[in-house]
C-alpha cells in the first residue's frame, strides 16, 4: 500500500467518521457540539466544499432538536447522521426512544462518542446500554478506519430494518490521528419524498404496541445478521483448535487494538483466542456460543460498561465487570489491560512474560508533580467575572454551568455544575429552598452564551414563572469556546459558513419574562462590579426580580487576541527592594501594613463653620436629629439660618458631586436646626471667668463670636447699630429665605447665654470709643453697609437705588416705590435677593452682572420666578428716558470695545429702560467710629486689619467679618471669623493656647475652630485631620455605592411664589433627609463596618473585636487589597510598587501568564501573556503596570 | 521503522500541531501512523500529550515503557511522561527531547540516575527563549523540533522535518516556521553557545 499515491490522508477518527458519512451518501447531518464528537460536522463542511456536495448541515441548538431534525430528513427518505456526546445522548433521549419504534425511511446514523476516563465530560455513561435500553442497534468500532467503514455498513443496516443505528466511538477512536483511505464520493443524491403515514408517524399508543412487535423482530433479525458483520470474528491460535483453551477474550471497541499489541509483547498471542465484537447490540449471541464452547472461561474487556458482558447467557465462568476482574470506573487503557490481561492468565493457568517493573513510575511518583489544573486563557473574559464575583460576593452561591466557564470553580465563584443549563434551575431552586427558611443569601448564577440557548432559556422561564430571585450572568464570548469555536444562533453564521437568522440574546432574555437586562464589559473591574452590586440589589427589591447581566466579550483564541482591547505597552511585574519587617513578624516593615485610619472628608474640611458633616450624617441617617442640633450647636448657632442660606463650600467638596450629585448636606444641616432645637440643651454655659468682652455688631459674625464667648464663660455685651441684632441676615436676606420665625428663633440663645444687648446704639454717634475701654477685650464686627459706588455717569439720578438699602427697607417696612420695571445691576447673592423682592412688589425685572457670585440654586429659583438674567452686560451709565423712566446704557463685555472714545462719551452696545435701578455690587464697611490716630491704626483702605485669628494691631481689640480685611461675604466666613476671634480672645484673656489651634489651620478653617476638637469630643475622623490627607474622588470606589439622585428640595410653585414673602424652599422631609444621609453619604475616609475589608482579605487575617477591626499582621501577606477595596478609603496601606510575592494575583486571578518562581517573585509569562491589562486592576501593590519604555525592541 | 513517541506539553504550547508535524513526516516517509490527542477542557492551560505510533501498529496509544522518544515542550510534563519511556534495548536508548529553560530544571536529581541508567539520552535546550527572541513565542514547538531533529536518534531527518512543515504551514507563517527549525538546528550545532544548550 503506498500511502502517497492513492488516496490516503491523514485524518482524525472524527474526520474519519465524516469521511465515511459523505461516501456513503449522507445528505443531511446535524449536531450539538461536545468533547469527544465535536469535529465531525466541521470536517463533513470541509468534505462538503472540497468536493462541491450538497449536503445540508447545521449546529443545532441542543441534540434533542438536532435528533428531531435529522429524523424528519430520514422520514423524507435521505441518509442523515446526527453528531453528539454522549450526555447529549440523555438530553435527546425523548426522541431516540421514540425513532426506535417509529422507525426511519432513509437511513439515520446517530454518532454518539463516548469518553471512558471522562477527559471531558460529565459521567462515564456507556452509550452501548442506551442502546439496549431504546433497542437501537449500537456499533462499537476499535479504530478510526473502523469507524469509517463502519459508516456505509450502518447505513445500509438502517435502511434495510427502517431502524435508526448508533455508532458509539470512544475517545480514542475520535481523537486518534490515522492514515485513512479515501474512496471516491459518488453516492447518487436523493430527493425529499415524505410518504404521509399517520399510522407509523404519528402513531399512537395503541399503533405502538404493534410498532414495538415490529422494533423486537427487527432486533431480531438484525441480530442474525450480525453473526456474519465484517467487523465481528474469531480468532484462534493456530495449535489450539482443537483444545479448549483455558481462557478466552472477548473485545470490543479500542480494547481490541489494544490487545493485539498486547498479547505479541506479552507471549500470549499464541496461547489465548480472541473473539472482536464490534456490534455490541444486539450481541450476535451464536457467535459468542460457538465461540465459547471452546473456552474454559472468558474475560470480557469493552468500554465503558458491562454492554456486551450483560448480554452474555452462558455456563462457562464470564469474567469481567459483574464479576469484579474489571474495573467498573476508569479507562481501560494499555497499562490497565496488561495488567487485568496477566492476573487472568495466571489465574487461568498460563505462562505470561511480565515486563520488569516499570521502576519509574514511582521515582516520578516521587516528585509530586502537581496536578496541571485547566485555567482560562490568558486574557480570557471569564476569568475577570469569575474574580469580580469572588471579590465582591464572597458568601455568595454560585451555580455554574457547562462550557470553558466551569474553570470559574478554579477561582471559587462555581460552586455547582451539573448539566448544561443547570446553574439557572439551581439558582432558582436556592432560591426558594432558603426562601422557605425566610433567608435570602446572594445567589449568582453563571452560564455562557452557548449554554444559555441549548438549555438555558427553559430554565429562566421557569424561574421567572415562579418567582424566584437571584442574578443571572450570561457569559456571551460570542461563539462555543470549549468545544471548538462553533458559532452560535447570535452570530448570524451556520455550520458551513452560510447565513442564517440572528437570534439576539437580549431579545431571548426579555422574552423569558426578564425585565431587567445589563450588558456589561468585564475587563472595566470597578465597572462591573458597581453593575452586579446593581443587579443584586434589583434581585432583592421589593418591587424586583431576576437580574440578567449579559457579558460581552469576544473569545480571546477564537480571535487570536484582543485586538484594539490589548493595552498599548507590554505589561511588567516590578521587582525591586520591597520594606521587610526587621522582625519577620509581618511580610512588610510594619509602617508598609495596613491599618484602618479614619481621614478627614472633604465636606468637614471645606466646612467654614467646623460641622463635623460626615459625623452629621451618620445622626441624620439614624433620624437622630436631637443629637445632630447638639452637635452643630456646639460649632455655631445657626443651624437653622445656615441650613437656608450657606452657599455649602462643603457639596462643592462632595466626592459624590462628580458622581450622580453632591448630598444634600444643606437642607440636612436645616432639618437638624428645625427638627432638633427645642431638644438639644446647647445653651450650656462654663463657669463665669469675671471678664467682659463687647462685641460691635450683631451680625453673624458678631453674634457668633459672642455665642462662644458667652458659652467660655465671659461676660458679653453687644452693641447693634440698628434696632434689632441679626445683622445681614434679620435686614438683607429675605423672608422668603429665612423667615424671621426661625431667625427669631435661633437668636433667643443670646438671652439664654446671658449676652446683653444693646440695640439701636451706634458707636461713634450714640456711644464714644471711649465706652469700650471697660472691656476686657472688644470685637469689631461692623459689617459692610455702605454701597459701593459704580462711578457711572448719572448714577446720582433719582431712581437709581442702593439694593442693600432697599431690602433693609423693605424688612423696616418702609419699601420704596420701584415702578413696573426694575434693573438690577451684579450678580451677588444681594442682587438676587433684590431681584426677587421687587418682583414680589410686581415688578418685572432685568439682572445685569458680569460673573454670577450667587448660590446657583437661588438663581435658579429667581429665573423660575420670571426674573430674566443678562450675562456679561454691564451698564455704561444712566440717562433720563421715556416719560419718568432711566434709560440705561449698557454694554455688552463680549462686543469689542474701540480703541478711543471721546471725552465724556459713554459707550454703549445697547439700551434697555428701566423705573428704578437697584446697584447691588457690594457694601463697604463704614468704619466713621475709628476717629483718633491709634484707633485709625486698626484699618487699612477702609477695611479693619487682622490676622487669621482676628487680632488687630492692638492687642484688647479683635475684629472680623465683612468689616475686616478678611470678610467673605457669606454668613458662614462670617461665622467663621466670630469663632476665630471668640478662640483669639480666650487665649488673649488666659483661657487656651492658640499654638493647638493655629497648627490645624492647615486642616481647613472651619477645623481649626472645632469646639468639639478643643473638648476631644470630635470623631477619630476630625481628629485624624492632622496627620492624614484628605480623602479625593480616587479614594472613594464608587462600583460599592448605589446610583441614587440627589434628593430634590421642595419648593413652593413660581406662580404661587411671586405674590408674597412665604418661604419659598421647604428642604427636605425628614425622611427624606435621613434616607439622603444614609443612603448616598460615601463616609469619605471614615470606616463605617461594613465588613469588605474582612470579606476581601484572602487570608483572614483582619477581625472584628469589640467593635473594632484588628488586623492580624502574622497572617497578613501584605497584598493590599483590603486597602485597594475600602469603599471610602478608610484602611491606610502605602503602595510598594514592586512585587512583595504576596501570591495574591497568582491565587486569586489565576492567569497562567502569571508564573510564580521559586522566591515567590511574580513574573509575566511573554509567552502567553496577551496584555489583556486586567492584572494590573488586580495588583493593589502597583507592581504590575504597563512596561515603561517601547521595549519590545529589547526582545528581537 | 517501527517507533512510538509521546509528544507532551500544556495546552496552548502547540502539542497538536507538533503532532500534525510527526504524522505528516510518517505520511510523507509512506509509513502508517497514528497519534492520539487530547482535547477539550484539559486544552485550557492543563497537561496535554499526544500519543505517536509510527508502523505497524493496532493500539493508538503507547503503553508506559514502551516509547522511543520524548518530546516535551515542558519540563513538569516531561517528568510526568518519563515512565512512557523504555529502558535500552540493543545499546539503543530512548530519546529525551526536552525544552527547559536551565541545567537545574531537567532532569530532576531524583530521577536523572535511573535515566541514565535506562540508558535514555537527554537533550535539552531553552527553546522557549529562542522562541521569545524571535519575538514568536508560539514557535517555542518548532525551535525544539529543529533542535531535536538535528541529533542522532530522532525518527526523522531535519530535512523531513523541514518538508513537513512546508507542507503544512500556511504562507503568513512558513517564513517564521522555518526560521524557528534553523534556530533549533543553531543550538544544536552550537553547543555551549549563550542559548544555553545543555546536552547530555
Amino acid at each position: 500500500m503506498d500511502m502517497k499515491t492513492t488516496n490516503h490522508r491523514i485524518l482524525l477518527g472524527n474526520e474519519a467518521i465524516s469521511r465515511g458519512l459523505v461516501e456513503a451518501g449522507c445528505q443531511f447531518m446535524t449536531a450539538y457540539p461536545g468533547t469527544p464528537s465535536s469535529e465531525i460536522l466541521p470536517a463533513v463542511v470541509e468534505f462538503k466544499k472540497e468536493l462541491g456536495l450538497n449536503i445540508y448541515v447545521e449546529w443545532s441548538t441542543n441534540e434533542k432538536v438536532a435528533l428531531e431534525t435529522a429524523l424528519a430528513a430520514a422520514y423524507s427518505g435521505k441518509r442523515a447522521a446526527v453528531a453528539m456526546k454522549q450526555v447529549g445522548l440523555n438530553v435527546a433521549a425523548d426522541p431516540a426512544l421514540s425513532a426506535a419504534y417509529i422507525g426511519v425511511a432513509g437511513g439515520l446514523v446517530l454518532i454518539v462518542a463516548d469518553d471512558p476516563g471522562l477527559h471531558s465530560s460529565q459521567t462515564e455513561q456507556d452509550s452501548r446500554l442506551f442502546g439496549l435500553f431504546s433497542k437501537i442497534p449500537a456499533l462499537d468500532p476499535s479504530s478510526p478506519r473502523e469507524a469509517k467503514d463502519m459508516v456505509a455498513l450502518a447505513f445500509a443496516l438502517s435502511e434495510r430494518h427502517q431502524i435508526p443505528v448508533m455508532l458509539r466511538p470512544t475517545v480514542r477512536v475520535c481523537h486518534t490521528e490515522q492514515s485513512i483511505e479515501c474512496k471516491p464520493v459518488d453516492a447518487p443524491f436523493r430527493s425529499a419524498g415524505f410518504e404521509k403515514n399517520p399510522r407509523r408517524w404519528a402513531a399512537t399508543p395503541r399503533a405502538r404496541r404493534l410498532l414495538h412487535l415490529q422494533l423486537n423482530q427487527k432486533l431480531a433479525a438484525i441480530e442474525k445478521e450480525f453473526e456474519t458483520w465484517p467487523g465481528n470474528h474469531a480468532s484462534f491460535p493456530p495449535g489450539a483448535t482443537k483444545a479448549l483453551a483455558p481462557l478466552g477474550i472477548v473485545a470490543a471497541g479500542v480494547s481490541y487494538a489494544y490487545l493485539k499489541d498486547l498479547l505479541p509483547a506479552l507471549g500470549l498471542a499464541d496461547q489465548l483466542p480472541v473473539l472482536k465484537i464490534a456490534t455490541a447490540y444486539p450481541l450476535p449471541r451464536a457467535l459468542v456460543d460457538d465461540f465459547a464452547r471452546r473456552c474454559e472461561r472468558l474475560i470480557v474487556f469493552e468500554e465503558t460498561d458491562a454492554a456486551v458482558e450483560l448480554q452474555i447467557r452462558l455456563s462457562i465462568p464470564v469474567w469481567g465487570r459483574l464479576t469484579g476482574h474489571i474495573p467498573s470506573e476508569g479507562e481501560l487503557t494499555p497499562g490497565v489491560i496488561e495488567k487485568l490481561l496477566v492476573a487472568a492468565a495466571r489465574e487461568a493457568g498460563l505462562a505470561v512474560n511480565q515486563r520488569p517493573a516499570n521502576r519509574m513510575l514511582d521515582a516520578v511518583a516521587g516528585l509530586q508533580l502537581p496536578i496541571r489544573i485547566p485555567t482560562c486563557c490568558p486574557g480570557c473574559g471569564h476569568r475577570s467575572i469569575f474574580y469580580a464575583l469572588r471579590r465582591t460576593f464572597p458568601d455568595a452561591i454560585f451555580p455554574g454551568d457547562i462550557g470553558c466557564y466551569t474553570l470559574g470553580m478554579n477561582q471559587g465563584s462555581v460552586d455547582t455544575v451539573h448539566d448544561m443549563g443547570a446553574s439557572i434551575s439551581m439558582a432558582s431552586g436556592f432560591y426558594h429552598a432558603y426562601a422557605q427558611d425566610g433567608k435570602s443569601p446572594p445567589i449568582f448564577a453563571t452560564i455562557g452564551d452557548g449554554t444559555f440557548f441549548h438549555s438555558g432559556a427553559a430554565g429562566l422561564e421557569n424561574a421567572v414563572y415562579n418567582g424566584a430571585r437571584f442574578v443571572l450572568l450570561v457569559l456571551d464570548n460570542g461563539t462555543t469556546g470549549m468545544t471548538g469555536m462553533q458559532p452560535t444562533p447570535e452570530c448570524g453564521k451556520t455550520a458551513d459558513g452560510h447565513a442564517g437568522g440572528i437570534v439576539q440574546l437580549e431579545t431571548l432574555i426579555r422574552g423569558c419574562g426578564i425585565s431587567y437586562l445589563e450588558q456589561a464589559d468585564p475587563h472595566d473591574l470597578a465597572t462591573f462590579q458597581r453593575i452586579l452590586l446593581d443587579a443584586l440589589d434589583h434581585s432583592r427589591a421589593v418591587d424586583g426580580g431576576i437580574a440578567v447581566v449579559l457579558a460581552r466579550y469576544d473569545c480571546v483564541t477564537q480571535m487570536k487576541g484582543l485586538g484594539s482591547k490589548r493595552i498599548a505597552l507590554p505589561v511588567e511585574v516590578h521587582h525591586g527592594e520591597r520594606p521587610r519587617s526587621p522582625d519577620a513578624i509581618a511580610v512588610l516593615d510594619p509602617q508598609w501594613m495596613p491599618r484602618h485610619q479614619d481621614r478627614l472628608s472633604p465636606c468637614a474640611e471645606a466646612c467654614p463653620a467646623g460641622n463635623d458633616i460626615e459625623r452629621l450624617m451618620t445622626l441624620a441617617a439614624a433620624d437622630n436629629w436631637t443629637d445632630a442640633a447638639r452637635m452643630l450647636y456646639e460649632e455655631h448657632p445657626f443651624p437653622s439660618t445656615l441650613g437656608r442660606v450657606c452657599p455649602h463650600p462643603c457639596e462643592s467638596k462632595c466626592n459624590r458631586g462628580a458622581y450622580d450629585g453632591a448630598l444634600s448636606i444643606n437642607a440636612i444641616e436645616r432639618m437638624a436646626g428645625d427638627r432638633g432645637h427645642s431638644a438639644a440643651g446647647f445653651a450650656t454655659r462654663a463657669p463665669a471667668l469675671g471678664k467682659t468682652v463687647a462685641v460691635v455688631g450683631g451680625g453673624p459674625s458678631g453674634l457668633a463670636a459672642a455665642y462662644h464667648l458667652a458659652r467660655l464663660g465671659y461676660a458679653v455685651e453687644i452693641y447693634e447699630a440698628l434696632p434689632e441684632i441679626g445683622g445681614m441676615l434679620r435686614w438683607a436676606i429675605t423672608e422668603y429665605r429665612l423667615p424671621a420665625n426661625v431667625l427669631q428663633r435661633e437668636l433667643e440663645v443670646f438671652a439664654a447665654l446671658g449676652v446683653t444687648l444693646h440695640t439701636g446704639v451706634r458707636l461713634g454717634k450714640d456711644m464714644p470709643w471711649s465706652a469700650l475701654d471697660r472691656f476686657d477685650a472688644v470685637y469689631l464686627a461692623t459689617g459692610a453697609w455702605r454701597q459701593r459706588q459704580l462711578k457711572l455717569a448719572g448714577e446720582n439720578r433719582a431712581g437709581v437705588l442702593s439694593g442693600l438699602d432697599y431690602l433693609y427697607q423693605v424688612r423696616a417696612g418702609r419699601a420704596p416705590e420701584l415702578g413696573a420695571r426694575v434693573a438690577i445691576v451684579g450678580g451677588g447673592n444681594t442682587a438676587i435677593d433684590a431681584a426677587r423682592t421687587a418682583r414680589r412688589k410686581g415688578a418685572t425685572v432685568d439682572v445685569y452682572y458680569d460673573v454670577l457670585l450667587a448660590i446657583p440654586e437661588e438663581v435658579g429659583t429667581a429665573r423660575d420666578e420670571g426674573i430674566v438674567f443678562h450675562h456679561a452686560v454691564v451698564p455704561a451709565g444712566f440717562e433720563a428716558g421715556t416719560t419718568s423712566r432711566l434709560k440705561l446704557l449698557l454694554r455688552d463685555l463680549a462686543a469689542p470695545k474701540p480703541k478711543t472714545t471721546k471725552e465724556g462719551e459713554v459707550f454703549a452696545t445697547e439700551t434697555s429702560e428701566a423705573d428704578s435701578v437697584l446697584i447691588c455690587i457690594g457694601g463697604d464697611a463704614d468704619l466713621g467710629y475709628l476717629t483718633s490716630m491709634s484707633q485709625q491704626d486698626l484699618a487699612e483702605n477702609g477695611r479693619l486689619v487682622i490676622d487669621a485669628w482676628g487680632r488687630t494691631r492692638q492687642p484688647r481689640i479683635f475684629a472680623g467679618g465683612d468689616a475686616s480685611s478678611m470678610g467673605s461675604g457669606t454668613v458662614v466666613g462670617a461665622v467663621n471669623a466670630g469663632k476665630r476671634a471668640a478662640l483669639a480672645i480666650h487665649e488673649r484673656l488666659g483661657g487656651a493656647t492658640l499654638d493647638r489651634v493655629a497648627l490645624q489651620l492647615a486642616a481647613g478653617p472651619g477645623i481649626a475652630t472645632s469646639i468639639a476638637y478643643r473638648k476631644g469630643t470630635a470623631s477619630p475622623s476630625l481628629r485624624a485631620s492632622q496627620q492624614s490627607s484628605v480623602p479625593g474622588p480616587q479614594a472613594i470606589k464608587r462600583q460599592f455605592f448605589r446610583t441614587k439622585p440627589r434628593a430634590e428640595l421642595r419648593h413652593r410653585a413660581p406662580n404661587d411664589s411671586i405674590w408674597n414673602f412665604d418661604e419659598v424652599n421647604f428642604g427636605l422631609g425628614s425622611t427624606e433627609a435621613a434616607a439622603e444621609a444614609g443612603e448616598r453619604c460615601f463616609h469619605c475616609g471614615v470606616c463605617t463596618h461594613c465588613d469588605i475589608c474582612v470579606n476581601v482579605c484572602p487570608s483572614a487575617a483582619i477581625t472584628q473585636v469589640d467593635g473594632a477591626y484588628r488586623i492580624d499582621i502574622g497572617k497578613c501577606t501584605g497584598c493590599r487589597i483590603c486597602a485597594a477595596e475600602c469603599p471610602r478609603g478608610a484602611i491606610s496601606m502605602p503602595q510598594t510598587g514592586v512585587c512583595i510575592t504576596c501570591g495574591y494575583c497568582t491565587t486569586w486571578f489565576e492567569c497562567p501568564s502569571l508564573k510564580k518562581g521559586s522566591d515567590g517573585l511574580v513574573s509575566i509569562d511573554r509567552h502567553t501573556c496577551i496584555d489583556c491589562g486586567m492584572c494590573i486592576q488586580i495588583c493593589a501593590q502597583g507592581a504590575i503596570r504597563p512596561r515603561a519604555t517601547q521595549a519590545m525592541e529589547a526582545l528581537t | 521503522m517501527k517507533s512510538q513517541a509521546i509528544i507532551a506539553g500544556i495546552g496552548g504550547q502547540g502539542v497538536l500541531f507538533t503532532a500534525r508535524v510527526f504524522t505528516e513526516m510518517a505520511r510523507l516517509k509512506n509509513l502508517r501512523v497514528s497519534g492520539s490527542q487530547t482535547f477539550g477542557m484539559s486544552q485550557r492551560g492543563g497537561s496535554v500529550m499526544t500519543h505517536m505510533k509510527i508502523g505497524e501498529f493496532d493500539s493508538p496509544l503507547v503503553g508506559e515503557g514502551d516509547a522511543d522518544l520524548l518530546f516535551a515542550l515542558d519540563c513538569m510534563e516531561a517528568h510526568r511522561n518519563l515512565p512512557y519511556l523504555r529502558s535500552q534495548q540493543n545499546g539503543s536508548g530512548a530519546l529525551c527531547v526536552v525544552n527547559a529553560p536551565d541545567q537545574t530544571a531537567f532532569p530532576d536529581p531524583r530521577v536523572a540516575g535511573l535515566l541514565d541508567e535506562m540508558g535514555v539520552i537527554v537533550h535539552a535546550c531553552d527553546a522557549a527563549a529562542v522562541a521569545l527572541r524571535m519575538n514568536h513565542p508560539m514557535v517555542t514547538n518548532l525551535v525544539l523540533l529543529g533542535f531535536g531533529a538535528s541529533r542522532e536518534h530522532f525518527p526523522f531527518t531535519y530535512d523531513e522535518v523541514r518538508e513537513a512543515i512546508e507542507a503544512l504551514s500556511g504562507p503568513a507563517q512558513l517564513a517564521v516556521n522555518l526560521a524557528a527549525l534553523e534556530q533549533g538546528r543553531a543550538l544544536c550545532s552550537n553547543s555551549g553557545s549563550p542559548l544555553s544548550v545543555i546536552a547530555s
